[in-house]
């Protein structure tokens, strides 16, 4: 036993006992190396006997030992982790790099189709995307292959069409012979574009239209060609025979329509006369189909990845793209005798600029041969028969544009507007998209509103008597904007908005379903206005609690309005969009804007406690300060103007009488009190241009403390009463908004706010101011108006011509009377 | 004072004029009214402005004759008697009526100017309606009103002139509608056409026919000439 088998042996031992020790460990695999022996220490020393005296079994023994699967790893796994590798992951990589060839994505392609949903006779275009090849797109060869549904027996227009199928003449039509026929169908179309062939008597070619393809594309000239197939089980490329490496474009080889053969390659640089004829081109244009190609570039494909045709329901379609993967070309020479799976990784890669050409076809279509069975695994067996296998599974990758598409579900979302929707207070809007739907404008839609206390139902169904909706389902109703004033005074509620949609797209019938749960607030919660006292503070006084000025409150410019949140304890608050820095329950903001805009204040509130969110908002229009004169005297009455009626939700009518507001009367002799609506400051009353400050002898009148003007109406007078006030921000108001809101205090300004009312002294009050008298009276007078007017149109007019005759041919009887008698004397 | 001789007979001449011709003069009193009235009368659409046409060019004039005149409506030109000489006159009317037209396309390229709705002219059952019955109504109407109710009463004294006085009353009744157009030429010609038949025949219902089937040749022919059918 040579010392070299000794050395490794004690190697191994020491690695195995080292890897178990971690003090040993960390003395450091260098220092054993340098000083084997010495590293041991004393235990060496007392067995170095040990070593020379080992027997060659005990060192095969130890070998042995040290070999085994077990004792190895555990070595390695004590080495990885004395130098801080994770040995696990670090195997598990390893073992991925091992499988990795086989996992790689090929080239591939696929479609698209715009539309998505075609109809019969709809121009549709296929866009074909590929990947994972190493050319440029444009560089690419996208051979075409178009299967017209009325190609196939059973169409209603097979007889009619039958002689256009077989395109390239050579009366084959079935099998994998119809391939060539599609081919060649898909790549007239893009080679000659509308081109009245027909019309052309193909006797000169002048226009040298001529394409020379290059294998694995256009940018891949002078390149050496290795071409492959993709085995999909296996996720072995195999490589072509050199004689199968070539271009499978379709090619003229056939019959042209005058009867004569032809037997033209394509891609040759040759593009003569009968090839022109063959693809339907024009001989004297260079791009009959004007697509920056020449003729037999555009039938070999270059750069066409985009195909355009008349759709028939049932016609397929499909594309062969070649071109360069990204990966490199590897001989297709295994290592032998090794026959396994990782045999690819053995191959000898091309010491050349070559990468593996490859087809793509759609559904990962390639070979199934197994090459495991065949003589070279990595070699195409010899089944693989070029243009006849090729077509093959071309053939079967063909899809139908709408396949897919017609049966599946409509892709249909819900949305709704407002975001936080409130009862009694909005109109809430519902819209839906759809993905893929052919022609929204007749898609039926069908939609169902319900209502439920809980987000979990139950749900009971709103009529559209409720819901303000005048239809809930015809077609093109892709939205729909009811009002929100549903019977429920809970404070949150639920909307369930079911839409059912269906298109029918050639006799299919395509359906989408959609629901969506709208959480509805109550508007009994809003934001309470609040007036702001002199010294520019909040107070209790509540303002614009009517329900019209609820809806729309009234201000003044350089007001201060308070507002505070109904519920909550977390809040946020918005003005016209911009976040209000007091996020209190009450705040106080001023308008600044001149009269005629609208300020919208919206409010975002959290309930910690229960969780409770509520969103509220709140419009003001700014509007001129104005103050108006009211008395509840019953001695003064104003004149009653006319009568509204309005018109009641049950269709009722009921009568509203419209008073002046300036124009009175008054009895005589009688006094009466007048009350301003004026909050604002000097605040002066006048009666017929005399100011009333305290008591006035001439009028009898005077003003109290709450400046109420009282005075005794004289007979036969007519009285001018005016109130007049000043608008003008106090001073702390002013100084609040100054240092608060950053106003200029030069930019504050005063407005008179002035009321002026008449007062006609009468004994005893007209018809015009006591409201039954004013209605009734005119009702008496106009019976036979009221009875017209309710007659249809027609009959008042037929009634009008007799009445209008029937004066005629009175008038003329009187006139034949009234001419003289002849005289007889 | 008493008057004098002259002036006596002056006042009987008087008297005897308004006596002889008070029928012609109330007449026509009563048709510049219905023609006023047809004009101006205040209506609400279609059907109210046919209604006003058919109750004061129509009814109006026959309650006139009916209860003031107190006279039948044969003597206005509502009979048909005469037939054989009606049907002769009436086929003139149309022969002439026909090639007035024919020289109005040949010369004034009067096919260039007449329209006739593309409705009509598209939709056969929607051509029959329009010529049977709004054609027919409103051509009828003409004829009674003024073929029989305005011609008639002037041509006992005026003879062959009361044609001209209605042919003028009509033409003052277009201008008045300003419908003076290639699209009233028809009615022009049927005005003078239709007022000699009638006044030979002494019934309108001869140039009522043959208006009518003049006008319904005179479409079909446009049509067929618009290449629209």
């Amino acid at each position: 036993m040579n010392i070299f088998k000794k050395f490794f042996a004690i190697l191994l031992l020491l690695v195995i006992i080292g890897s178990s020790n971690a003090q040993y460990a960390s003395a450091g695999l260098l220092d054993f190396v340098l000083n084997p022996l010495g590293g041991l220490g004393g235990s060496i020393d007392s067995g170095g006997g040990i070593i020379s005296g080992l027997s060659e079994d005990s060192i095969n023994s130890i070998i042995e030992s040290a070999l085994k699967p077990a004792n190895i790893d555990t070595a390695v796994n004590g080495i990885g982790t004395s130098l801080g590798i994770d040995m696990l992951e670090t195997r598990r990589t390893l073992k991925s790099t091992y499988v990795m060839n086989y996992k790689k994505n090929p080239p591939s392609v696929s479609l698209s189709f715009a539309p998505a949903s075609p109809v019969a006779g709809e121009e549709i275009t296929a866009i074909a995307q590929p990947v994972n090849f190493m050319n440029d797109p444009k560089f690419l060869y996208y051979t075409w292959a178009l299967d017209r549904a009325y190609c196939h027996p059973g169409h209603p227009d097979y007889e009619k069409k039958r002689s256009e199928c077989d395109a390239d003449g050579n009366g084959k039509t079935s099998g994998i012979d119809a391939i060539e026929d599609y081919k060649v169908t898909a790549m007239r179309i893009i080679a000659s574009g509308d081109f009245d062939w027909k019309s052309e008597p193909y006797t000169i070619d002048d226009d040298d239209d001529g394409h020379k393809a290059v294998l694995g594309g256009t940018d891949q000239a002078n390149k050496n060609v290795h071409c492959y197939v993709r085995n999909y089980a296996t996720g072995i490329d195999l490589q072509l025979e050199p004689f199968r490496c070539v271009h499978y474009f379709p090619n003229a080889k056939g019959k042209l329509d005058n009867g004569s053969s032809i037997n033209e390659k394509t891609g040759d640089d040759s593009f003569g006369l009968k090839e022109e004829r063959f693809w339907h081109t024009n001989p004297h244009s260079k791009s009959t189909a004007n697509n920056e190609t020449s003729d037999e570039e555009s039938v070999s494909g270059r750069g066409k990845n985009i195909f355009k045709w008349n759709y028939v329901p049932g016609d397929k379609i499909g594309v062969l793209v070649e071109g360069v993967s990204t990966d490199f070309a590897v001989a297709g020479e295994a290592p032998s005798p090794i026959v396994s799976p990782d045999s690819q990784l053995g191959g000898n890669m091309y010491k050349d600029s070559s990468y593996k050409m490859m087809w793509a076809m759609l559904g990962n279509r390639g070979t199934d041969e197994n090459p495991a069975r065949a003589s070279n695994p990595l070699l195409a067996p010899l089944s693989v028969k070029g243009t006849r296998s090729f077509n093959k599974w071309f053939g079967a990758s063909l899809i139908d544009p709408a396949e897919g598409t017609s049966n599946e579900q409509q892709d249909i979302s819900l949305s709704f507007l407002p975001d936080n929707p409130i009862n009694k207070t909005d109109a809430l809007i519902i819209q839906s998209s759809a993905t893929n739907v052919a022609m929204q404008e007749f898609t039926a839609y069908d939609w169902k509103i319900e209502k439920g206390q809980t987000i979990d139902g139950p749900w009971t169904v709103v009529p559209n008597s409720i819901t303000g909706l005048k239809k809930s389902s015809g077609i093109g109703l892709n939205s729909i904007k009811m009002n929100l004033n549903l019977p429920d005074n809970n404070s949150k509620f639920y909307l369930r908005a079911t839409l059912r949609t269906s298109e029918d797209i050639e006799g299919l019938e395509k359906k989408g379903l959609k629901t969506l749960i709208i959480p509805i607030q109550s508007s009994s919660d809003s934001i309470k206005t609040l007036s702001v006292d002199r010294s520019g503070n909040i107070t209790d006084r509540e303002r614009c609690s009517s329900a019209t000025e609820r809806a729309l409150c009234p201000v003044f410019k350089n007001e201060l309005i308070g507002i505070e949140a109904p519920s909550g304890d977390k809040f946020s608050w918005m003005l016209d969009g911009n976040p209000l820095s007091d996020n209190s329950n009450r705040i106080v903001f001023p308008i600044l804007t001149d009269s005629g805009s609208m300020h919208t204040v919206k409010l975002d509130s959290i309930n910690s406690r229960t969780g409770e969110k509520l969103t509220l908002t709140k419009v003001f229009q700014v509007v001129e300060p104005t103050a108006s004169i009211t008395s509840g005297s019953s001695n003064l009455k104003p004149i009653l103007l006319g009568t509204f009626n309005d018109t009641n939700e049950d269709g009722t009518i009921t009568p509203r009488q419209d008073y002046s507001t300036d124009s009175f009367e008054a009895l005589a002799g009688q006094p009466i009190i007048l009350t301003s609506s004026s909050p604002f400051s000097s605040n002066k009353w006048f009666i017929n241009g005399t100011e009333i400050n305290g008591t006035n002898a001439t009028f009898g009148a005077s003003v109290d403390s709450n400046n109420n003007l009282a005075f005794t109406t004289v007979a036969g007078n007519n009285y001018s009463v005016s109130n007049t006030s000043v608008y003008a921000p106090t001073t702390a108001v002013k100084a609040k908004i100054h240092n608060d809101w950053g106003v200029p205090l030069n930019s504050f300004e005063e407005k008179n706010v002035n009321q002026t009312i008449n007062i006609a002294v009468v004994d005893q009050f007209s018809s015009a101011t006591t409201g039954t008298v004013a209605q009734t009276s005119p009702a008496k007078q106009k019976v036979l108006a009221s009875l017209f007017s309710g007659l249809p149109a027609y009959i008042n007019f037929l009634f009008r011509i007799i009445i209008t005759m029937a004066l005629i041919l009175f008038s003329t009887g009187i006139m034949f009377s009234l001419f003289p008698k002849q005289n007889q004397s | 004072m008493p008057c004098s001789y002259r002036e006596h007979m002056s006042n009987q001449n008087i008297s005897n004029f308004l006596h002889n011709w008070k029928t012609e003069i109330i007449s026509s009193a009563v048709i510049l009214l219905c023609l006023f009235l047809d004009l101006f009368f205040p209506t609400d659409g279609y059907l109210q402005k046919f209604s006003a046409s058919f109750f004061f060019l129509f009814v109006l004039p026959i309650l006139y004759i009916k209860i003031i005149l107190k006279k039948d409506l044969s003597q206005f030109g509502f009979n048909l008697q005469n037939k054989r000489r009606g049907f002769f006159w009436a086929t003139i009317m149309l022969v002439a009526s026909l090639l007035t037209i024919a020289v109005l396309i040949y010369f004034f390229n009067f096919d260039q100017n007449y329209s006739i709705s593309f409705y009509v002219a598209t939709i056969f059952p929607m051509f029959l309606i329009y010529e049977l019955i709004y054609i027919n109504f409103i051509y009828f109407i003409n004829e009674f009103f003024f073929r029989g109710f305005v011609m008639f009463p002037f041509m006992k004294k005026l003879g062959a002139w009361s044609v001209l006085i209605q042919f003028l009353i009509f033409i003052l009744y277009l201008i008045s509608i300003q419908t003076i157009d290639w699209q009233a030429t028809p009615l022009i010609i049927v005005s003078i056409a239709g007022g000699i038949v009638s006044y030979k025949n002494k019934s309108f219902l001869y140039s009522y026919a043959a208006s009518l089937v003049f006008i319904i040749i005179l479409d079909a022919f446009m049509i067929y000439l618009s290449g629209l059918n």
